[in-house]
């Protein structure tokens, strides 16, 4: 072979992999056109939402948009409105609530909706086969637990379809933060559909809805798209009629898409903070709030220096939130000295002074009458927290305060997420990381999530924190209906926990730091789930 | 030359089925497990011991091994515990998308390391070479994280050229190729450079300069070729990582390729994940250095393949 007839076909192969390369960049292409056609929104993802089914994973920040729940919560509002349940009532000892089914109303499919899918929705999430990570929030629904651990059939569960248009829950125990509970879970699904096709249901050939929105197309890893379901039964009022997900893993190169025009509202990235609070116009598109997420550090209650709350309450008056907040996060996370978040039921006001705030005086004094003045004699302690550049920088701060304010020795581990879980209900570590987001806006939640012994077994509750008094609290604060009587109740309970017993430190509210563009009205939906249905674009 | 392939292509057998075991092995006895959460509440007991009856990970190892294999040999890659989506599909979806941008991204390297790598050899410590070997320093120091968001700073931002990011389109595909040809293209041009500095040197060399060979003839056909050989031995490798995904420049430019869900399966000890997309790297990378042999062949007539 000469040259000339090799570089021909060196040239040929160059050729063809170009060719090559534009017809499989051209088979990627089929963006929907967006011009002068429907009112389109592209927002931002950072992830694939994967499991759009909302009986088998958390809802997420966009699955609220798919599928309808009995009632709705308006978080500015902070008040209940009915969705798929126009009207409820609840039997005089709290356990029994009957809602009534919306009439007259179809699935995307044209089949029409009747209580029955509401019974068959929270049968499947309580399915062992489903085996949703939620199954414990209706746990307080009769038999749900013997049905979730396999040991009684599904139709056992106390969710019953009385006739078309009528829901009967039965609750083990009345239960006062159960309504506004049902916001986020318990959708009707479509038995016919969800049977057929298996896993595969939520795919966009298949999906069936009852929500504001339908799954159109999608290519996974890259774009949703949703697109407005007629059949909805508020779809009069709902704006936009397509929305684009796009997914984009790194944050700032979706800034970067925002300020180009390609997405139409972002959370801004810690490092672009300063810039857009000091840019003309994206500080005029900027908002920030704390969301409705708590972070905090736990003790190892069961193991020795912390089994003794003198020590527990020197290392939590040695942490100066503000200084951690102001100079080491500074992604507008507000400190707190209380653990129930703002916007829920239980939040308590940092006027009422609960908790214990920073004073480095006070906590050597508390080492000390521990019985280790200056930190003499302490033993070394190790802080576990899951690897991240995040949480690794609040622990070194944590490291230096406690040094420095109380002369204790403090080893960091940190640890690759997927071996945290493990590590920590070993009880690896004296201190560790943990954060808790809400699902609904009650401190049920999150006390009895973490902290009431009946949720976990002992060996199980990584910090072992366990009280008689704390538990009584909570109970009743779920039996309460008096608005003012639970608040009292939860705040009692959160200064047993976190200044008499003190089991943890709170540390801080993450925000939800975010550019939107003028012409988007975006309303805040309630937790960290999108309503799409309630926003609208002027153009 | 046939029996030659015929026969590396078996020996894909054994090799596909020792890697299998080694990562089959390491990724079982690493501690965590796919059923735990992290920050969240964890699943109930009886559920995660449900999922693991379900997925037959009570089983022991070699039998879980011995499973796996089975649906390998069907073609059944299984499915990601944390998605439910069959890992099959995850291959036939990112696959066609990483290899496009990884063959770009080669052709980008290959077209600016050799002939930069030439040009400098031939100008041994002028200015073209320093140009040159700077760029090559520049090129392998500046990592991806920093050279795409300068890229997309530049040339979509205030340029307004170029798509931020995501793929589909010819314009979407410039930036992430450019990023990812960029390191690759430095180390090719050192090499190229030290290799053809030896070359030319060689008696043949001077041999041809007397008989009056034109220089351009000499540079490309006596010299480059036998200097290439070197460069060809990095080619396989560096084709086996580029076609399989590029987790950085993927993740940066939004692009739904494989990259990810390497890093993604093993955080999130998504078995199935992991498995197939080690078996998938190796696949290409035996493939890639049974080609980097038929070239060295093809360039050296002296090595002969048997």
């Amino acid at each position: 072979m000469n040259t000339k007839r090799k570089l021909l076909m060196l040239s040929i192969v160059a050729v063809l992999i170009i060719a090559g390369a534009s017809q499989a960049l051209a088979a990627g292409r089929s963006e929907p056109a967006a011009a002068a056609g429907p009112v389109t929104m592209n927002y931002h993802i950072p992830g694939d939402p994967t499991i759009i089914d909302p009986s088998a994973n958390w809802i997420g920040e966009v699955g609220a948009n798919f599928f309808t729940p009995l009632i709705g919560f308006d978080a500015n509002a902070n008040e209940i409105y009915p969705r798929g349940a126009t009207s409820w009532t609840v039997s005089d000892d709290g356990t029994v609530w009957t809602f009534d089914i919306r009439r007259d109303w179809l699935w995307s499919d044209g089949t029409p909706l009747t209580a029955a899918d509401y019974e068959y929705g929270f049968q499947a999430i309580v399915d062992p086969e489903t085996a949703s990570p939620t199954a414990f929030r209706l746990s307080v629904i009769e038999n749900a637990q013997a049905v979730t651990n396999g040991s009684m059939p599904v139709d056992q569960l106390g969710v019953r379809a009385l006739d078309d248009h009528t829901l009967q829950i039965t609750l083990e125990a009345p239960a006062s933060w159960f309504l506004v509970s049902l916001s986020s879970i318990g959708y009707a699904l479509p038995r016919w559909v969800r049977e057929e096709y298996g896993t595969e249901w939520t795919n966009p050939e298949t999906i069936v809805v009852n929500g504001p929105y339908t799954l159109a197309s999608r290519r996974v890893d890259d774009v949703y798209v949703l697109e407005k379901n007629p059949n909805y039964y508020d779809a009069d009022n709902v704006q936009i009629e397509r929305i684009n997900l796009i997914v984009v893993p790194q944050q700032s190169t979706a800034m970067a898409m925002y300020e180009n025009g390609e997405l139409d509202t972002v959370m801004v990235p810690i490092e672009d903070l300063d810039r857009v609070q000091r840019d003309p116009v994206l500080s005029q598109e900027f908002t920030s709030f704390p969301r409705l997420i708590s972070q905090f550090y736990w003790f190892n209650v069961g193991r020795a220096p912390f089994d003794d709350v003198l020590v527990r309450r020197a290392f939590a008056a040695a942490v100066d939130k503000d200084t951690l907040v102001s100079r080491i996060t500074r992604g507008g996370e507000v400190a707190t000295d209380t653990i129930a978040p703002p916007g829920v039921v239980g939040y308590v006001d940092p006027s009422l002074g609960v908790g214990i705030s920073y004073d480095p005086a006070q906590a050597r004094a508390w080492l000390a009458e521990a019985g280790y003045p200056g930190g003499q004699g302490f033993p070394a302690v190790t802080v576990g927290f899951n690897f991240n550049e995040f949480n690794a920088s609040v622990a070194q701060a944590l490291q230096s305060m406690w040094q420095t304010n109380l002369g204790v020795e403090v080893t960091l581990s940190g640890v690759e997420g997927g071996a945290y879980g493990s590590l920590t209900s070993g009880g690896e570590f004296n201190i560790y990381r943990w954060g808790w987001g809400m699902a609904y806006p009650d401190a049920n939640y999150i006390h009895e999530g973490i902290f009431h012994s009946k949720v976990m077994s002992e060996t199980e509750r990584t910090h072992r924190y366990h009280s008689d008094e704390f538990d009584r609290l909570i109970d009743e604060a779920a039996t309460a209906t008096d608005q003012a009587q639970r608040e009292a109740l939860y705040l009692q309970a959160e200064r047993l926990l976190v200044e008499e017993d003190m089991g943890i430190i709170p540390m801080f509210f993450p925000a939800d730091n975010r550019v939107t563009k003028p012409y988007l009205n975006r309303v805040q939906g309630p937790l960290m789930v999108q309503e799409f249905w309630n926003w609208t674009i002027t153009q | 030359m046939l029996s030659f392939i015929f026969r590396r292509i078996l020996w894909l057998i054994p090799v596909l089925l020792v890697i299998s075991m080694i990562t089959f092995a390491l990724m079982l006895s690493v501690p965590g497990n796919p059923f735990e959460g992290t920050g969240e509440r964890p699943l109930p007991p009886e559920t995660v011991a449900r999922l693991r009856a379900h997925y037959g990970l009570d089983d022991s190892i070699p039998v879980q091994y011995l499973r796996y294999m089975q649906n390998l040999l069907r073609g059944d890659l299984g499915p990601s515990y944390a998605t439910r989506r069959s890992v099959n599909d995850m291959v036939a979806a990112g696959l066609p998308i990483s290899a496009t941008l990884g063959m770009l991204g080669l052709v980008v390297a290959l077209s600016i390391g050799i002939p930069l790598g030439v040009a400098s050899a031939l100008n041994q410590n002028r200015a073209i070479d320093h140009f040159a070997m700077f760029f090559a320093m520049a090129g392998v120091s500046v990592p991806a994280m920093t050279s795409a968001p300068l890229f997309i700073w530049i040339f979509s931002i205030n340029l307004g050229w170029l798509p931020v990011a995501r793929w589909g389109t010819w314009q979407q595909a410039v930036m992430p190729a450019i990023i990812l040809g960029i390191g690759p293209a430095a180390v090719l041009a050192r090499l190229t450079r030290a290799s053809m500095l030896q070359v030319i040197r060689e008696d043949y060399i001077r041999t041809a300069r007397a008989k009056g060979v034109p220089e351009r003839r000499i540079t490309i056909q006596h010299a480059l070729k036998n200097a290439l050989i070197p460069v060809i031995t990095v080619l396989g490798p560096l084709f086996a990582s580029m076609v399989t995904g590029a987790v950085v420049v993927e993740r940066i430019f939004a692009i739904p390729g494989m990259g990810g869900y390497f890093v993604g399966g093993v955080s999130s000890r998504d078995y199935p994940v992991i498995m197939g997309m080690v078996l998938v790297y190796t696949f290409f990378l035996v493939l890639s250095n049974l080609a980097v042999d038929l070239a060295y062949a093809w360039v050296d007539p002296r090595i002969r393949l048997e």
